[in-house]
């Protein structure tokens, strides 16, 4: 998934895809301090919930793809596509 | 009773639209607040795409507007999806978040609970989607509201 920004005369592409390879280490490096914490504090009955929640919130990025803002009038131009 | 308001009325007895949509609508139809001109061609419901994907909602200079500076154009579309991913989401959102979730959305004014929104009701709302489409007039301005 790419992004594009345009504000004014300003435009940018932003390739998302470049993200998730990033994200996935940094949870995969977070969960163990997840999974310690939530035993300390006697909720690991929540580990499946925070599971399925990172994946619904994976699936919620992923529709947003078509997404499509514009916004135009005589003074500026405002646009974002998720492409 | 003009054949709009009918429509609508029929609509929200076939529980195809919520309570505040159909008053939204009269309100369009009736040049209620928000609305300064509709004519009973502007504001039309019909049947429309078998399988939408996008709600589409674009707003355009009238015709008939000659003053160029505060001329606005809006070109929104949302994927469909979104609005499945969106539930799956907050279905899944522990309990104080979610009561954060819905008393936010009730300061907004939509008093539907979201957490009983299950599979069987997000279809019947996806499908009453597909059959709506408005057409307004509103500050000089055409709003288009469709999916696609």
């Amino acid at each position: 998934m790419v992004m594009w920004i345009r504000f004014r005369w300003f435009g940018l592409w932003i390739p998302l895809f470049l993200l998730w390879p990033i994200l996935l280490v940094l949870w995969l490096l977070f969960l163990p301090i997840v999974m310690i914490g939530m035993a300390v504090t006697g909720r690991i009955s929540r580990f499946w919930k925070v599971i399925h929640l990172t994946f619904a919130a994976y699936e919620m990025v992923c529709a947003t793809r078509g997404l499509r803002v514009e916004v135009r009038n005589d003074r500026t131009t405002f646009q974002i596509f998720l492409i | 009773m003009t054949s709009e308001r009918k429509q609508i009325l029929e609509m929200l007895a076939a529980g195809k639209v919520s309570v505040e949509e159909a008053e939204r609508l009269l309100q369009l139809t009736a040049g209620g607040p928000g609305a300064t001109s509709v004519d009973s061609s502007a504001a039309a419901i019909s049947l429309r795409v078998s399988d939408p994907k996008f709600i589409r909602i674009m707003v355009e200079p009238a015709e008939n507007s000659d003053s160029k500076k505060d001329q606005h154009h809006v070109n929104i579309r949302i994927p469909l999806k979104i609005v499945r991913a969106g539930v799956n989401l907050a279905s899944l959102l522990p309990g104080d978040t979610g009561k954060m979730v819905q008393g936010s959305l009730l300061e907004k004014g939509y008093m539907s609970d979201i957490s009983k929104l299950d599979s069987s009701a997000l279809d019947e709302l996806i499908e009453a989607l597909q059959e709506l489409s408005i057409d307004a007039t509103v500050d000089n301005h055409s709003v288009k509201v469709f999916v696609e």
